[in-house]
């Protein structure tokens, strides 16, 4: 071992994110126990009943400096608040122990109020939960019960259901499955990702971490299990569950992936890449789409991403990809009027995530806009035209298409000569080397998969009505499993 | 294989293999081991720093049970669960109960669900692994969590089931895709788009679908990619595109929320670089934010702002921070170049933590650093009083310290408080006292430099000659004549003696090497022995001829070991051969056996003729000589030089 710490393993010398929770978490604990056990032993109308809200909404209060919003609850493991573990076993905190009780009883995973919760409110939260025998065994219905009951007496209070943790170890899963697994937890998890960012809260970032991680492992497998057109077809999508940032955020993350893959980063590299792709756009809102606004949600996300730095190159350069994204352009191609600059404009990670960004969204449509996406053909030949223009960096723009050829996956084709579509799934690098392709009916239902060379297709320009069916990709998407 | 195929091979492997193990129970023992060691190793984490020795004995502790286990199975399954390890469907002694802060509870909330070492596993593997149970345990981060860093690795030998990896996600139905749809509108767009002629394939297509040369990746991309990732991923590509978009916004800020949020990212930000050994980052973020406070301190707008800023930057008057300070500089790998950013660092600290500062410098084991930053420190003082307590100190590194200080100063009143150290009771202090004086006034440090050149403690003499070699004028040469005075020279030991000899030597002074040669007639053969290893290395012996030719007429010189002469004959040289040579041959040419023994006589003539036969054909004496020796010479004369070839 090296006779010195490296720059990165301090040691006792790195802070918690949120000194108030190890300061005052063990404490909102007890005091929210002490609260619950005087309310179902003595009623609300009682002096230590008092006392003990006093207390819990002094603890709350300290709590809320720091953060606007509390979550308390039980992760399987040990109690949580804010999401940093209160260790389980610690000697004399029999209320920890007695906690765990009370949430498994509850069949209640966690509780989240505001930071100015009012006092009734807290002692109103604890008369409602009190009707749970401590140590009996929750269900689901117990869960149901209280949610109606806590909706109704403690409308500022959200719950969310407890997560039992399974015994037995089920097989592992295949790699199509995987794929679509960390497709959908990306996506899923954007918007909470993105409220916490807004509420200034901490938030995880080992889920994202471990997704990108899993794309990256996805994408560079070249065995016949290689899931790259798989991934590259699922960043096509328009809205996985109509969630069109979160979408857009997992596209960008996996097209700048794929463009990175054929520079031959390393996957050390790619990580941070797919990371800040995936949070570029982390504090865009809709007020700014409708604003045509592409500086407000740059300096707002960059601003905020750094609050969170935890001086980890990765997160550094999604904060700087949040600052530096529409550098030159903007998305529908106005000039931003920054001076034009060959080369690098900005870091070389981000110059293909600015591509990939640019792509994903001139190529689709956006709910309630009344923008006009272009093929994604089209969208290639753009992004050379404005290598050209020097809004791009030229080798980011060839890494892109050697990553999603001439027809890129998603892309609704015609075939020539025939009363045909075609689903491109991705392959097509030259005129000489058919590739297989999905086909399509005049109702755009898929009936076969035929190899096809370029020239016997011609690139459809999609219209907002013109899209391929939700059938058809997920029979698609579906098609890409292990046999 | 696909890794991820190999990897299934394997958990089937293992599923399958409990039912088929011999010695299970013995087995089970050896893993509860394994185990132990893990909580050990955490301990130790929390107890030592990680260069401590301990850490190599688990490891090998660890190699050894592996082992045993890798002589039965070929991979080591343990299986996580909230309980603890689990081995073969075992629970393990140890894994149950491990208090809460245990290896098996970190695992499993990380999402650990079994963890396996295949035989082959390496001695790095073993350190790294530690080392990333070190990094989530006691050194807790947000960001990362074990699954991450073990894929970070990507270990040959070590492999890991995650809890996502047993999660299955269902095929994509039609609700996943719905989005607002006109099927009318999408019915009639396809109608025409079949009714329309399909476009007639052009030039256009041809070169698009041929992918043109400019569209192409090519290995210069890759090239290009690869060098500038490496300067991107480096601190100074990164770090410092996001310090300088930080500092740029602060400097632009307004009195918004988000110039808030942004004043309470830098003012902990600069104290997060300071914990990681960047100290120059540090200090320029610390700059910014007071060059931002000066900006907003007139205006009421932006109050909340200020006072932000004021709690960030009151770090500086808190002594933990102070002492955390001191902790990175020691125990982090802190570059070279961040030394000065450590200087400027500690003089932005309140002047009254001072004493405190000085203490806690001794504490740095790196004399490049201390150096710096307390040459910072007195750079900056307004005033010598906070530094005063320091030099009545007990420690007299503290004291040492002090004076250092005092290097970087320029305030007058140094003097007086130099002339009052010199004396200290510390030769430590005396020395550095005496470093900074010489600077001042050099009346005032000679004696107490002559002092220490001649004092008991031989560091103190090196430092000293080596400081008064470098003075120059002719005040020294007093304190160096005495220096080589015999009875002195004879007191010192060969490294020592070594050592003035290659000051001297560095020093290029011709006065100086003239007087070291005078060594040459010192009676004990040794020390003029030690002389001629070292004299020849002189690149000019111009300097030193009075002192060769007196060598060569002294009594001594005949009766030179072989070494000793053929190192004298080293400096037998064109610039002085003429006056040399005829001495030489007085003294030697004519020696014979009888009162010497012949082979003695017979090697140094070799020594003397080897050298003289170089120049006979630059110089006439020693071609004159060489002819007349060849004839007229003497047994012994004749013998050597036809041995010699001539």
């Amino acid at each position: 071992m090296s006779d010195r710490i490296k720059r990165d393993e301090s040691r006792h010398l790195l802070k918690q994110l949120d000194q108030n929770i190890s300061e005052y978490g063990y404490e909102f604990s007890s005091a929210f126990y002490s609260l619950w056990k005087s309310v179902k032993m003595l009623g609300v109308e009682n002096d230590a009943v008092m006392t003990n809200v006093t207390r819990l909404m002094g603890v709350v209060k300290k709590l809320g400096e720091s953060s606007p919003t509390i979550s308390f609850g039980y992760n399987g493991i040990d109690v949580a608040v804010n999401g940093q573990r209160l260790k389980g076993k610690r000697t004399g905190a029999d209320y920890l122990s007695m906690l765990t009780q009370l949430f498994t009883s509850m069949y209640i995973g966690e509780f989240i109020f505001p930071g100015e919760i009012e006092q009734g409110e807290l002692i109103n939260l604890c008369l409602v939960t009190t009707s749970v025998t401590l140590g009996n065994e929750g269900s689901e219905d117990t869960y149901k019960r209280l949610l109606a009951e806590m909706t109704e007496k403690c409308p500022s209070v959200m719950l969310s259901m407890y997560e039992e943790v399974e015994e037995e170890l089920p097989p592992i899963i295949d790699p199509a499955q995987m794929a679509r697994q960390v497709y959908r937890t990306l996506v899923e998890e954007y918007d909470e990702f993105t409220s916490k960012l807004n509420e200034r809260r901490s938030f995880n970032l080992k889920k994202a971490i471990r997704a990108i991680q899993n794309i990256v492992d996805l994408l560079t497998d070249t065995s016949e299990e290689s899931q790259f057109h798989h991934l590259m077809t699922l960043a096509s999508l328009n809205a996985y569950k109509q969630n069109y940032f979160g979408t857009h955020a997992t596209n960008t993350a996996i097209l700048s992936m794929a463009a990175g893959i054929h520079l031959k980063m390393s996957r050390n590299v790619l990580v941070p890449l797919g990371l800040a792709g995936y949070f570029h756009d982390i504090a865009i809102t809709e007020e700014d789409m409708d604003n045509n606004d592409w500086k407000q949600h740059t300096e707002r996300g960059f601003i905020l991403m750094s609050r969170l730095n935890s001086l980890n190159l990765p997160m550094m350069e999604s904060a700087l990809a949040n600052a530096l994204h529409h550098k030159n352009y903007d998305s529908f191609g106005e000039d931003l009027g920054d001076s034009r600059q060959g080369g690098m404009a900005t870091t070389p990670l981000l110059e293909l995530v600015k591509i990939a960004d640019y792509f994903d969204t001139a190529t689709r449509w956006w709910q309630g806009k009344k923008n006009q996406p272009i093929s994604r053909a089209k969208a290639i030949k753009v992004i050379f035209d404005r290598v050209a223009q020097k809004q791009f960096a030229p080798a980011a723009a060839r890494a892109f298409l050697a990553s999603v050829g001439l027809y890129p996956h998603g892309s609704l084709l015609k075939l020539r000569g025939e009363p045909f579509f075609a689903f491109s799934t991705g392959g097509f690098m030259s005129n000489y080397q058919p590739v297989g392709t999905v086909v399509l009916d005049d109702l755009l239902k898929p009936i076969d998969k035929r190899d096809l060379y370029p020239a016997q297709l011609t690139d459809v320009e999609p219209t907002r009505d013109l899209r391929v069916p939700p059938s058809t990709i997920a029979m698609i998407l579906n098609d890409f499993k292990i046999v | 294989m696909a890794k991820s195929a190999k990897k299934r091979e394997v958990i089937e492997f293992l599923r399958s293999m409990g039912d088929e193990v011999q010695n299970q129970e013995e087995l089970t023992v050896i893993a509860s081991e394994i185990i132990l060691l893990f909580h050990k190793v955490l301990k130790g984490f929390r107890l030592y720093p990680m260069n401590n020795p301990v850490f190599e004995t688990y490891a090998k502790e660890f190699v050894v049970n592996i082992e045993k286990l890798h002589a039965h199975i070929p991979v080591i399954p343990l299986r996580i669960t909230k309980d603890g390890f689990s081995f073969l469907d075992t629970l393990l002694d140890g894994g149950a109960d491990d208090g809460g802060d245990g290896v098996s509870w970190i695992l499993f909330n990380d999402g650990i669900r079994e963890i396996f070492f295949q035989r082959g596993l390496e001695w790095d593997e073993i350190t790294i692994f530690f080392r990333i149970l070190a990094k989530v345990t006691v050194f807790a981060n947000e960001d990362y969590d074990i699954a991450t860093l073990l894929w970070e690795e990507e270990f040959e030998h070590i492999g890991y089931i995650v809890e996502e990896e047993l999660m299955e996600s269902p095929l994509f139905d039609d609700n996943d895709f719905e989005e607002v749809f006109d099927f009318d509108a999408h019915s009639n767009q396809i109608k025409k788009v079949l009714e329309q002629k399909d476009r007639e394939l052009n030039d256009e297509d041809a070169t698009f679908f041929e992918v043109k040369k400019d569209f192409t990746i090519l290995n210069k991309d890759v090239d290009l990619y690869k060098k500038l990732i490496g300067d991107h991923i480096g601190e100074a590509g990164i770090v410092t595109t996001f310090f300088k978009e930080i500092a740029r916004k602060l400097l632009l800020g307004s009195d918004d929320s988000l110039t808030e949020d942004l004043i309470t990212t830098a003012s902990t930000l600069w104290e997060k670089l300071v914990m990681f050994g960047a100290f120059n980052e540090g200090v320029l973020f610390l700059k910014t934010l007071m060059a931002v406070g000066r900006k907003m301190a007139d205006n009421p707008r932006w109050e909340r702002h200020i006072d932000i800023l004021k709690k960030g930057l009151d770090k500086l008057n808190d002594d933990a921070f102070i002492d955390d300070i001191f902790r990175v500089a020691e125990y982090m790998d802190v570059s070279e170049d961040q030394y000065t950013g450590l200087g400027e660092l500690l003089t932005m600290i309140p002047s009254h933590h001072l004493p405190k500062v000085l203490r806690s410098v001794t504490t740095l084991s790196e004399g490049a650093m201390r150096e710096k930053a307390l040459a910072g420190i007195g750079k900056s003082l307004k005033t010598l009083k906070p530094l005063m307590e320091s030099f009545d100190d007990g420690d007299w590194r503290v004291v040492r310290n002090a004076v250092t200080v005092l290097k970087g100063s320029t305030l007058p009143e140094r003097g007086e408080i130099l002339r009052k150290v010199i004396n200290s009771e510390f030769e430590q202090v005396r020395m550095e006292a005496l470093s900074v004086l010489l600077d001042i006034s050099l009346d005032e440090a000679l004696p107490a430099l002559e002092k220490s050149v001649f004092s008991p403690d031989k560091g103190i003499r090196q430092m000293s000659f080596h400081k008064l070699v470098t003075i120059k004028g002719n005040s020294v040469k007093p304190i160096i004549n005495r220096v080589f005075r015999e009875q002195h020279i004879l007191s010192l030991d060969n490294d020592e003696l070594l050592d003035l000899f290659s000051t001297v030597m560095d020093s290029k002074r011709d006065d100086l090497l003239d007087l070291m040669a005078s060594l040459l007639q010192v009676k004990e053969g040794k020390v003029r022995s030690l002389l001629l290893s070292y004299l020849p290395q002189t690149p000019s012996v111009k300097p030193i001829a009075r002192q060769l030719m007196r060598s060569v007429q002294s009594e001594w010189f005949t009766t030179l070991s072989s070494q000793d002469m053929k190192n004298f004959m080293k400096m037998v040289r064109p610039e002085v051969f003429i006056e040399l040579f005829p001495l030489i041959e007085r003294a030697v040419f004519k020696l014979e056996g009888g009162m010497f023994n012949k082979s003695d006589v017979t090697e140094l003539k070799k020594s003397v003729f080897s050298a003289i036969v170089a120049y006979k054909n630059s110089h006439t004496e020693a071609a004159i000589w060489l002819k007349k020796a060849t004839t007229e010479g003497s047994k012994t004369t004749k013998k050597v030089l036809q041995e010699l070839g001539v």
